[in-house]
């Protein structure tokens, strides 16, 4: 076979062509349109770190997980192989492409589509600098693409072999979107392997080549095999933007935008369509939500959240349904926050918005104390918790008080959590006026719901603790003490404080003074969900229990002597179906405090009057 | 009756009501019944009250007339003995103790009873936590022991009654009414006021439910002669003041506006729990429930999976304690009846 | 507007069953059967954080509703918190909150 000028245009490229002038086009008018609709604070933003070194983190950042799919890998090594022979070995098919017609043509100007159809342009027989390197690489890379595909057609027809109980079934576009990308490797490298004819370019499409030149007219093949080649990319380039494709390019925008720093917290249109065009639909997150696997709630998961806004279908029955636990969080390989994505959107069907709680007008103003406690509203109907909150503080000799539950409002949060957030607003203004009129040094709450609300919603001047880190220091400090019992104890984590707040180890290290932990098989970001969320107002008592009991029998399966818990709404709900006993970490603080006889101060005046 | 089986005993199991009841009919029928008791002490929870609903009885003279001709007969009461398990045997059935003891009999009646529903787990009523809040069950046993309570009377100004108490309460998990709890509130509520004749009393009660003969009247006495105040209203919280005074929040559902109350001492209404024993029923109950189920079928109300084997009383479901012995007796008539049977094949 | 009832005096004196819409009513009890198990106990008035500054009574509120007395109480649904006490407290297992969402949404339709 003989080279063919690079300046020809051969007939097949048209396709190519045309799908890649009208991805490109298509994908700059999206983009473009959405970073339009960022609000103010979200242009600034933009504005300010797009030249920073933030730009080189999100370049990491993409590189890791865009292209070697790191998050994948740990969740099943074989899925984020074939994950990484997609997205890796394409992009270095791309590259070192283009590097190989650099290096045959001496010039970057190449026209694109050389660099694709190469093969069909220099034939094996020409040697160019490092050549050799150039066709083994290329081959190499598309060894790996072809092994992805074997993988991810095993997967079709047998997902679990690749770690997933549950998988997205694909609409009528992602079905032809699969089918042109399956058929675009497979044709080039029978395009390329004909092409090579019985000269070889390297061990994988010479070696086939040569074996089909023994026994197939390979001259007449070449132009057809380029054709097919050149039409599954035109298919897939079209079809991509409609598809659940689109997430390979829009995931690699939203890495940018989340590393500037674009505020999630904010109603914000333009960085919403990044986030939720940013999702594979790859299913991972049907497997980690409990409505899933114990209630049987199979409409309401991250994925089928983000194919109905794309469709434009968005139910209020299945948005409302949902924990908002953030198990499929911490799942989702891209990272999308798909609890802030609900709660935004669950603003459409926000219907307490006006409330103007005209009753709560100025508080009456808090006693004075260093120490302000805010039990939360759960917590009344959990008084064990207040009550051994008030006794260690009182052994601890704390300058604190109390804010009663007739003085205080709601925290907020699960106006919040519905898409209320104007009325969330209205009764943060309340409780800051009133929580601050205390003039306090420190806030401490019971509650993990109230907790992570203070923290993000607040902004609050002075440090916001959970009672377990208050606890924790202290005990850290010597200001209590306690009696290390031969109890032994399974610690369940709170999705607020947990995953919400990410405060894992202070509760553990508390515990771990009381007794023994023993750890369950959800321990930390795993953690279950109790289903007594606030966050679902769809679901019904039978659903709730049967969350609740697998949640008991997997607390229950090491055969602790007490199972602990940092929030009241968590305690009262496991208890109900608990036979083991169940206590809030202050209560067992509180249990196993040991009375300090002498104050350390009253002890030095002692000492000092005796001198 | 072959000789074999005369010379083997009925086993009555639970010395309570049910169980006394059966274990005197079947002395009058001419059997030998055997009794054991898992606690130290016979009568189950008869023992431990004070006066019996509605006429104001002495529980302990209740005890007393159905013990008596038992002693007097010399029937064997074995206490701390807990029945385990039970199986068919040839000579009728074969009874194993938890220590391990093994007796033969042609029979058995089984009236385990009930247990009391925790307080602790309604946790919004600070039951062990605070001091002024006692279960029905304390006063009952207090009244029994001292015929007083712990507070005085100079201070005692409110005190607050609370029905259902782990009843008809999905969020403790029984969702059925115990069915003996309102008449034994109106009761209290009027041994209250005779304790402390200056206190109001509040009963907060989502339905009375007074069925039984001479109930109905009695709450009319509570509300005439003893000024007894009903309020309807199922207590949501209860806090403790620093004076240990308990804050009571409900709502007043017959104004419709939300209420509170500063009470003195409250008393609560505890339901009662059944416990599971899976060789006499097959079946669970329709309502969740751990009671022993049976053939609700109006004729076989004492029948078990073991054809020897009767069951009676408040381990079937709440039961009052004339309701108790009468299906003791018909139990211990179900099992006559049955051997009869069985003796002319 | 229903903004304009107060608290007490649109009460009408007497309910008349034959000339009440139920209509909302029905489709509450369709969308959350729930609601059919409330006895009234009042718990959930009882325990409410917005109740005992504001007197809002959910359990009146929504036993109006179901008698056909839809608009009534509209402005009363403005004081609630939502802060889910009831929905933990209810003997019954009804969705408080949602019956709150749901007679909110019935009415604005």
């Amino acid at each position: 076979m003989s080279t063919i000028p690079t300046h020809t245009f051969p007939l097949f490229v048209v396709p190519f062509l045309i799908g890649l002038l009208f991805i490109s086009v298509w994908l700059l008018f999206l983009f473009l349109k959405w970073i339009g609709e960022l609000d103010r604070n979200g242009l600034v933003k933009f504005g300010q770190n797009i030249l920073t070194k933030k730009t080189l983190r999100a370049i990491g950042e993409v590189f890791m997980e865009s292209l070697l799919h790191r998050k994948l890998f740990r969740k099943n090594p074989l899925l984020g192989y074939m994950h990484m022979c997609f997205a890796f070995g394409w992009f270095m098919i791309i590259l070192i492409g283009k590097l190989e017609v650099i290096a045959y043509s001496g010039k970057i100007t190449a026209r694109p589509y050389v660099a694709i159809f190469f093969k069909h342009f220099v034939s094996p027989e020409e040697k160019f600098v490092r050549s050799g390197m150039y066709s083994f690489l290329m081959d190499f890379f598309l060894l790996m693409i072809l092994s992805g595909l074997f993988l991810a057609a095993l997967k079709r027809f047998r997902s679990k072999t690749l770690g997933m109980t549950h998988t997205t079934r694909h609409n009528r576009i992602d079905r032809w979107t699969l089918a042109f990308l399956w058929l675009i490797f497979p044709a080039r490298f029978l395009a390329e392997s004909i092409a090579s004819g019985s000269e070889g370019y390297s061990f994988l499409t010479g070696q086939t080549g040569r074996l089909l030149a023994s026994f197939l007219p390979v001259q007449q093949m070449e132009i057809p095999f380029w054709w097919i080649y050149s039409i599954a990319l035109f298919g897939f380039f079209i079809l991509l933007p409609f598809s659940r494709y689109m997430h390979i390019p829009t995931e690699v925008a939203y890495i940018f935008l989340k590393n500037w720093g674009l505020d999630k917290r904010r109603v914000n249109r333009g960085f919403t369509n990044f986030e939720i065009y940013s999702c594979s639909r790859c299913g991972v997150c049907i497997d980690v939500c409990q409505l899933k696997t114990q209630a049987g709630i199979g409409t309401v998961q991250a994925v089928n959240f983000t194919r109905d806004i794309r469709s434009g279908s968005l139910c209020e029955e299945d948005l409302k349904n949902c924990l908002m636990c953030g198990r499929c969080n911490e799942a989702c390989p891209v990272g999308i926050d798909i609890t802030l994505q609900k709660q935004m959107y669950r603003g459409q069907f926000a219907r307490f918005d006006k409330n103007e709680f005209t009753y709560l007008n100025t508080p009456t103003p808090a006693e004075q104390s260093t120490v302000v406690y805010f039990p939360g509203c759960m917590s009344s109907l959990s008084p064990g918790i207040e009550q051994s909150m008030v006794k260690i503080m009182e052994q601890a000799g704390e300058d604190f008080k109390v804010l009663g539950d007739e003085q205080r409002a709601c925290c907020g949060r699960p106006m919040l959590l519905s898409g209320n957030t104007e009325a969330a607003q209205k009764l943060i203004a309340f409780n800051r006026d009133f929580i601050l009129s205390s003039n306090a040094k420190m806030l401490v709450t019971s509650c993990p719901i109230c907790y992570k609300m203070f923290r993000e919603n607040y902004q609050l001047p002075i440090p916001v603790l959970h009672h377990s880190e208050y606890l924790l220091q202290l005990a850290e400090t010597g200001k209590i003490e306690m009696e290390k019992q031969q109890l032994r104890m399974v610690y369940h984590d709170p999705c607020d404080l947990g995953r919400g707040s990410k405060i894992y180890d202070q509760p553990r290290q508390l515990l771990q003074q009381a007794g023994t932990l023993v750890p369950s098989n959800f321990e930390r970001e795993n953690a279950l969900c109790c289903g007594g969320s606030l966050g679902n107002t769809k679901i019904n008592q039978a659903s709730k229990d049967k969350i609740t009991k697998h949640l008991v029998e997997e607390l229950s399966a090491p055969n602790p002597e007490l199972l602990a818990t940092a929030c009241p709404v968590c305690k009262r709900t496991i208890a109900r179906h608990s036979s083991i006993k169940v206590m809030d970490i202050a209560e067992v603080v509180a249990e196993n405090i040991r009375k300090k006889t002498i104050q350390p101060n009253v002890k030095e005046e002692f000492e000092s009057l005796l001198k | 009756m072959t000789n074999k089986q005369t010379q083997f005993p009925i086993a009555v199991i639970g010395s309570g009501p049910a169980g006394l009841a059966a274990a005197n009919t079947l002395l009058a029928l001419g059997h030998q019944p055997v009794i054991f008791e898992k606690e130290k002490i016979t009568g189950g929870k008869l023992s431990r009250w004070h006066q019996l609903f509605p006429g104001f009885i002495s529980a302990a003279e209740i005890q007393e007339q159905l013990i008596g001709p038992l002693k007097k007969a010399s029937v064997k009461i074995s206490t701390e003995t807990e029945v385990k398990t039970m199986k068919p045997d040839s000579g009728g059935l074969e009874i194993e103790t938890a220590s391990g003891e093994k007796i033969i009999a042609k029979g058995a009646v089984w009236a385990s009873g009930y247990t009391e529903f925790d307080a602790r787990r309604k946790e919004e009523y600070g039951y062990g936590l605070y001091k002024n809040v006692l279960t029905s069950a304390d006063v009952e046993e207090m009244l029994a022991k001292d015929g007083k309570l712990p507070f005085d009377s100079a201070d005692v100004k409110r005190i607050g009654i609370l029905h259902c108490v782990g009843s008809r309460d999905e969020k403790v998990g029984n969702t059925y009414c115990s069915k003996v709890c309102c008449i034994c509130a109106v009761k209290q509520a009027i041994e209250m006021k005779k304790l402390y004749p200056s206190a109001e009393v509040f009963n907060f009660y989502m339905d009375l439910r007074l069925f039984g003969k001479g109930y109905e009247e009695l709450y009319r006495e509570a509300q005439m002669d003893w000024q007894v105040n009903f309020i309807r209203g199922r207590v949501s919280e209860l806090a403790e003041d620093q004076q240990g005074k308990i804050r009571m929040k409900t709502e007043d559902t017959l104004t419709g506006v939300p209420m509170k109350m500063t009470l003195d001492f409250v008393i609560l209404m505890v339901g009662m729990e059944g416990k599971r024993f899976s060789f006499l029923s097959e079946n669970k109950n329709t309502d969740g429930s751990d009671f022993i189920s049976y053939p609700e079928n109006f004729t076989g109300e004492n029948q078990t999976a073991l054809p020897n084997v009767m069951v009676a009383g408040a381990c079937k479901g709440p039961s009052t304690i004339v309701d108790a012995m009468n299906d003791g007796k018909s139990a211990a008539l179900a099992l006559h009846q049955y051997l009869i049977s069985q003796a002319e094949k | 507007m229903t903004h304009s009832f107060g608290y007490s005096i649109s009460q009408s004196r007497e309910t008349n069953w034959d000339k009440l819409d139920h209509r909302f009513a029905d489709k509450l009890l369709d969308l959350e059967p729930s609601v059919r198990l409330c006895v009234g106990c009042g718990s959930c008035t009882g325990t409410c954080t917005a109740a005992p500054r504001s007197g809002f009574d959910i359990r009146k509120v929504h036993t109006r509703f179901r008698r056909g007395e839809a608009g009534a109480f509209v402005a009363e649904l403005e004081k609630c918190m939502f802060c889910g006490k009831c929905s933990m407290v209810c003997p019954r297992g009804v969705n408080i909150r949602n019956v709150m969402d749901l007679m909110k949404k019935l009415i604005e339709a």
